[in-house]
């Protein structure tokens, strides 16, 4: 009886999306305090009220902050978010809770896109610049071929495995080019750029890739709630005004966008935007509308945390993506098995 | 009827005779064709223990080098298209393969692991044949689970998909803790799927097992035809339908994780050559299972072949095989029509 009230519903959202807002914040703060390089919270509060003498230990506890950790801690808010945005729109428009952001090839798109500028030359905004074009290009390319085949059925399978086909070619051209590379130096950039990372991310690039980031951010938050209506079947949806077939291809783009935003920042960073959607549509329920934007937020800290964590659980810092898939892949296979519906429908 | 049935059965009698001379022909051309020519008389000669008057150099390179790898190229490929086509009928499900069932990630992931901690043969063999058969069993299992007892071929290929994720980031787990120096490389090289480091010594201990993984599922392609017609139908032709799943996917993976360890990952031959082959003489497993496990042996032979000749340097077999594999299955998804059986 509860579960059926709307009001109840519209309650239960609007709390999940305070909360994470809150908890995201205070993680947020708490993230400046963490690292290798220990400061004490007088220290920061006097860094960042400008109280400080240049070379006094405030004056570094403010460099530190400013010029180290608030990029870093931006760029982890930044991809996390995007991911799993991404990942909650792919999963509403397929209607499957299996699918993830890489299912069109984007990411093996992205990776290819910035393997041809680092062996043109290229470093940073132009790696960046040709990662997202060969993200959203992949996914161009494979959405056309399954449409083509739409005459032959129509329906999940032929994107799948259209999408398995040209994340392969992808992944042999990104092999092709770390084997042609130079091992000295292009080679070493190609393998730590796929690795994905947040260590080295600067400010500047933040900000190119949040327009990116941006506008799909506002095309899943316009889109969210017609989301739902894809849950009927495309003629009771297109009876109620949706217009389904490009309003599925307008979603995709929009994700797209998002997904490849936060490769061309962090490489290949896996498993966020899978499971993180199905965490938030445990606080959400199933209403699109919220979960996406809910899914922003807790990918944004999910992020968030694992970075903290890979910065200081060891001497060296751990890659993101090994951590997230140490991480991840559990926790959705926990999740899977739990049988439930975890939120879905 | 009856003498139709039978002229097709001859036709295909010679079909496979055909493939098993060029399966021949073909490997005498691998072992002569190369940097260093040799010719067929001398080749012929190592290969049969004639080695006098033989010039040296000729004795070594046919005997250390080419014979071992051509043979790998033959029996991974035969491996790779004998699991592929046992898996799809086991499961009836025409997608099913050691790449998408998570087989080869979770193979490759125990033989890093095995290389990370003993550079034994017998040790990488165990970890990978372990590490595979966790990957499809848990790939069935949540798959099962997830789709509610339905069978579902939307599922198995996206479970599929996050098992491979998983025992992937398993590998880059090991990558990251592998010395720089020496067992990174060699995990990577050998990631990357080839046959050039294949010795006699990794052939002699991975290629009788594949062999005789070979004969077992051969004699198994009967429990096959069976199976494809549904577990109540094939219990009531009087088979034990859950001892002959677990012995057909014992067989495949046992089959396809020695082939992995032998060759690293190279992906498409397990999906591509079966397919090729079933447009061509259909679906019966009695025919299907020897042809294209003849065919997989000649599609890698070839491809390995184009791998040593086509540039300057050697490609790796995994980057060919993807390049010519997955084009021939998008054109065989745009021609067959088993899209239609799907979900």
């Amino acid at each position: 009886m509860r579960e059926n009230n709307p009001a109840r519903k519209t309650h239960r959202g609007a709390c999940a999306i305070l909360f994470m807002a809150v908890l995201l914040c205070v993680l947020f703060v708490l993230s400046f305090a963490v690292g290798r390089y220990r400061m004490s919270l007088v220290e920061m509060w006097n860094g960042l009220t400008h109280r400080y003498a240049v070379g006094d230990s405030a004056y570094n506890s403010m460099v530190v902050m400013i010029k180290v950790r608030l990029p870093r801690i931006l760029g982890a808010m930044l991809v996390g978010g995007c991911l799993s945005m991404s990942g909650a729109a792919f999963q509403g428009v397929f209607g499957n809770p299996l699918v993830s952001p890489d299912l069109l090839g984007t990411s093996s798109g992205a990776g290819l896109g910035a393997c041809i500028a680092i062996l043109s030359g290229l470093r940073a905004f132009g790696v960046q610049l040709s990662a997202l074009a060969g993200g959203v290009l992949a996914t161009l390319v494979t959405v056309s071929i399954a449409r083509s085949l739409m005459h032959k059925r129509s329906g999940l399978i032929v994107y799948v495995l259209v999408g398995i086909i040209v994340s392969a070619l992808l992944e042999a051209g990104i092999s092709i080019s770390k084997y042609i590379s130079d091992p000295y130096s292009d080679l070493e950039a190609l393998t730590y750029w796929l690795m994905g990372s947040i260590k080295n991310v600067t400010m500047e690039q933040l900000g190119i890739t949040a327009i990116p980031a941006g506008i799909g951010f506002l095309i899943l938050a316009w889109g969210g709630y017609r989301v739902n209506l894809l849950s009927f079947s495309d003629e009771e949806a297109m009876s109620m005004g949706l217009n389904v077939r490009s309003f599925r291809v307008v979603m995709l783009f929009g994700a797209t966008l998002m997904s490849g935003a936060s490769v061309a920042l962090a490489g290949v960073v896996g498993w966020v935007g899978l499971v993180v959607p199905h965490i938030a549509r445990i606080l959400t329920g199933p209403d699109n509308k919220k979960l996406f934007v809910v899914s922003f937020l807790t990918g944004a800290a999910f992020l968030l945390i694992i970075d903290n964590i890979s910065r200081t659980l060891l001497y060296f810092e751990i890659p993101v993506s090994i951590l997230t898939g140490a991480i991840g892949a559990p926790v959705f296979i926990i999740l899977l098995l739990k049988g439930g519906n975890g939120g879905w429908r | 009827m009856k003498s139709g049935t039978r002229r097709r059965t001859r036709r295909i009698h010679i079909l496979e005779a055909v493939l098993a001379a060029a399966c021949a022909a073909l490997f005498l051309a691998s072992v002569c064709i190369g940097r260093y020519r040799i010719p067929l008389g001398s080749a012929l000669g190592v290969l049969f223990g004639q080695t006098e008057g033989l010039p040296r150099t000729v004795v070594s390179i046919v005997g250390n080098s080419r014979i071992p790898r051509a043979a790998a190229a033959l029996l991974v490929g035969m491996a790779m298209s004998a699991a592929g086509v046992s898996y799809q009928s086991v499961f009836s499900n025409p997608m099913a393969a050691p790449d998408i069932l998570g087989a080869a990630s979770g193979s490759a992931c125990g033989a890093a692991l095995g290389i990370l901690l003993s550079n034994s043969d017998p040790v990488v063999q165990l970890m990978a044949f372990v590490f595979g058969l966790g990957a499809v069993s848990l790939t069935l299992a949540v798959s099962r689970i997830v789709s509610k007892g339905k069978s579902t071929v939307i599922y198995l290929i996206l479970v599929g998909m996050v098992v491979s994720a998983l025992f992937k980031s398993g590998i880059s787990l090991v990558k990251y803790f592998a010395d720089v120096e020496n067992t990174l490389p060699a995990i990577t090289f050998w990631l990357m799927g080839g046959l050039t480091n294949v010795t006699g010594g990794q052939l002699l201990f991975a290629g009788p097992l594949i062999v005789a993984c070979l004969i077992a599922i051969f004699f198994m392609r009967w429990d096959m035809n069976l199976l494809s017609f549904g577990d109540e139908e094939a219990m009531s032709m009087g088979l034990n339908v859950r001892s002959a799943r677990v012995r057909i996917i014992l067989t495949a993976t046992l089959m396809s994780s020695a082939a992995i360890s032998l060759s690293g990952l190279i992906g498409w031959v397990g999906i591509a050559a079966p397919h090729i082959c079933r447009l061509v003489i259909g679906a019966n497993n009695r025919h299907l299972l020897p042809v294209s496990t003849l065919f997989g042996g000649i599609f890698l032979l070839v491809i390995d072949l184009i791998a040593r000749m086509m540039l300057k340097v050697e490609i790796p077999l995994g980057i060919l095989t993807a390049i010519v594999g997955a084009p021939i299955f998008l054109w065989i998804l745009f021609q067959g029509d088993f899209l239609g059986g799907g979900e």
